[in-house]
Order: C-alpha cells, then sequence, then structure tokens
C-alpha cells in the first residue's frame, strides 16, 4: 500500500498535459527544416535566428491556441527548470553542429574524429541526435519523444547503410516532427473545443 | 475483556490530526495539483480535476477561507483571468497532511 502521494509523477502528468498540443513538435520539426535550407543555400548562420523566433512564436501560439481551451499553467522553479534544460538540449545540439561544422571547416578538429565523421557521419550525428532526445523525453516525460529518438536513430542507421545525404534524413527526421505535431495539434483541437473557456467568461 | 480494553485503546494517535478540509478527494486533488505549481488558471484546474464549475468552485471558496489558497484576479489584454495560488498557510498545510496520513497510514498497518 503506497503511504504518500506521488508530487514526482502528478507533476509530470501536468507538464505532459500541458504539452500535449503537439506546438513544441511543430516548431522543432521547423527548426530542423530551416536549418537544412539554410544549409543546402549555404547560409547556415541563418539558422540560429530561427531560434529567437522560434521562442517568440512558441509563446504566442500557447497563448492562442493552448491556454483558451486548456488553460494556463505557471510552472515552479522545478518546471521552468526542466523547460530550459529542454531548450539546452535543442539549442545545444544545433550548436554543437554548428562548431563542428566550423571546426571541419577550419581543418582544426583531431584526425581521429574527422576520419570518423567522414566514414560515419550519418551514424554519428543520428547517435547523438537519439541521445539528446532520449534524454529530453526522460526529463520531460513526454513519452513521444522516446519515438522521435528510435526513429531519428533508424533514419540516420538506414541513411549510413545505403549512403544517402545527411540532409536526406534530416529532412525525412524533420518532416516526421512536424507532420506529427500538426496530427497532434488537430487532435487537441478537436479534443478541446473553446466551449469550456465561452462558459467560463460567460458566469 | 482486558483484551478488548486493550485492543479499543490502541486506537491510530494521528486521526485527529487529520486536516479533514483537505482530506476530501476534490480538494486534496487541488491542493496537489496547486503545490506543483507557482500559479495556475480555474479552467487548467477544472481540466486536470475532471470537475464541474460550479463543483470546482464550491471546493475553492472553502479552501480560500481556510487560507490554503488566494485567488488573483488580473486581465490578460481586455479579458479578465483568475489564477489560483498555494498561500505558504496552504502549502505548509499540504505538507502535513501528507506527513500526518504516512504516519497514520504507518500506523494502522502495524
Amino acid at each position: 500500500m503506497s503511504e504518500d502521494i506521488d508530487l514526482k509523477q502528478i507533476e509530470k502528468k501536468t507538464y505532459k498535459f500541458y504539452h500535449q498540443d503537439g506546438i513544441i513538435d511543430i516548431l522543432i520539426g521547423c527548426g530542423i527544416l530551416f536549418a537544412i535550407l539554410c544549409f543546402l543555400s549555404e547560409m547556415l548562420w541563418l539558422s540560429g535566428a530561427f531560434v529567437i523566433f522560434a521562442v517568440l512564436l512558441y509563446t504566442s501560439i500557447k497563448q492562442k491556441i493552448t491556454s483558451p481551451r486548456i488553460g494556463f499553467v505557471k510552472f515552479g522553479q522545478k518546471g521552468q527548470h526542466r523547460t530550459l534544460f529542454i531548450l539546452t538540449i535543442l539549442i545545444g545540439n544545433i550548436f554543437l553542429l554548428f562548431f563542428l561544422g566550423l571546426f571541419l571547416y577550419r581543418n582544426s578538429v583531431p584526425q581521429w574524429i574527422t576520419e570518423n565523421l567522414t566514414t560515419y557521419p550519418s551514424l554519428i550525428l543520428g547517435g547523438i541526435a537519439c541521445i539528446l532526445t532520449l534524454l529530453t523525453a526522460l526529463i520531460s516525460g513526454i513519452k513521444r519523444f522516446y519515438f522521435y529518438g528510435a526513429a531519428i536513430l533508424t533514419s540516420f542507421v538506414i541513411g549510413q547503410i545505403i549512403s544517402i545525404d545527411l540532409w536526406v534524413s534530416s529532412t525525412i527526421v524533420g518532416l516526421l516532427f512536424f507532420l506529427t505535431g500538426l496530427i497532434k495539434l488537430m487532435n487537441f483541437i478537436q479534443k478541446y473545443p473553446l466551449q469550456a473557456k465561452e462558459i467560463f467568461n460567460g458566469k | 475483556m482486558a483484551n478488548k480494553d486493550k485492543k479499543m485503546s490502541h486506537r491510530p494517535q494521528h486521526i485527529t490530526t487529520i486536516d479533514k478540509i483537505i482530506h476530501e478527494p476534490a480538494r486534496l486533488t487541488i491542493m496537489a495539483q496547486l503545490y506543483i505549481v507557482e500559479s495556475t488558471d480555474f479552467l487548467f484546474i477544472m481540466k486536470q480535476t475532471g470537475l464541474t464549475f460550479g463543483n470546482l468552485s464550491a471546493h475553492l471558496t472553502k479552501l480560500e477561507a481556510a487560507g490554503y489558497i488566494t485567488v488573483i484576479k488580473e486581465f490578460v489584454g481586455k479579458k479578465p483571468h483568475t489564477m489560483l495560488q498555494l498561500t505558504t498557510k496552504g502549502r505548509s498545510a499540504f505538507e502535513d497532511y501528507r506527513n500526518n496520513m504516512k504516519d497514520f497510514l504507518t500506523e494502522i498497518s502495524m
């Protein structure tokens, strides 16, 4: 018999409930696709600008779509730390790739790293992205990030085996995030119509 | 007879310390929800607890009267917005309730 209220579990459940709208997935997907476009047009520096844009967009969409449907919540310090950690992981991921690209460009990376990167680029990139995504899933309690982690690894391993370009595997991952987020958002809007807020305001 | 008396006197001591205001299931859910966040609005609590508007209002009134929660009315743009927050008294009452329940359950299971 449990003798205590599992507050950690309630906290995770609440955090998950507030992020069930798929907005974060859509923005991650857009970020990946935007970074690929910047990479292909040789303007990789521009991809960092999306992070600032995404934060502003995220707050605005949450206010317009999520809050009127399921309400608004300010998480305490723990929740804020969790969000900050997730953001750090995601932004850190972008910066890691940026600096790696910069060092590779300047030929200042140790030989063994360059050799491995040129022999197994998909495997290494996929592995790092997979670990970071799984870590995000573990901390946030948002279970669909486990699925993303597995999908990322699968996509990049297949990419390595059949020798396709990195940007193709990345596009698949970006599209996966974006489409899953879009489906989640549509389900969310259907599940929570604006009715409840209207009743509340009317009282 | 002596045995019966002994059994009767072995009543759990912590039963009297259980906070009846928090102990009610709906209010316990509300308190637990508010304990883990900084503040939240009425709609979010309603969705999380599954209570109706009237029911939730009644429970919130009781918690507010006990000094456990505070209702902050603010405006977001031109729309009124009601935020709920656990007071320091409410926070410590919830912690006490958890400890007392833990002791009580340990006591009766011994």
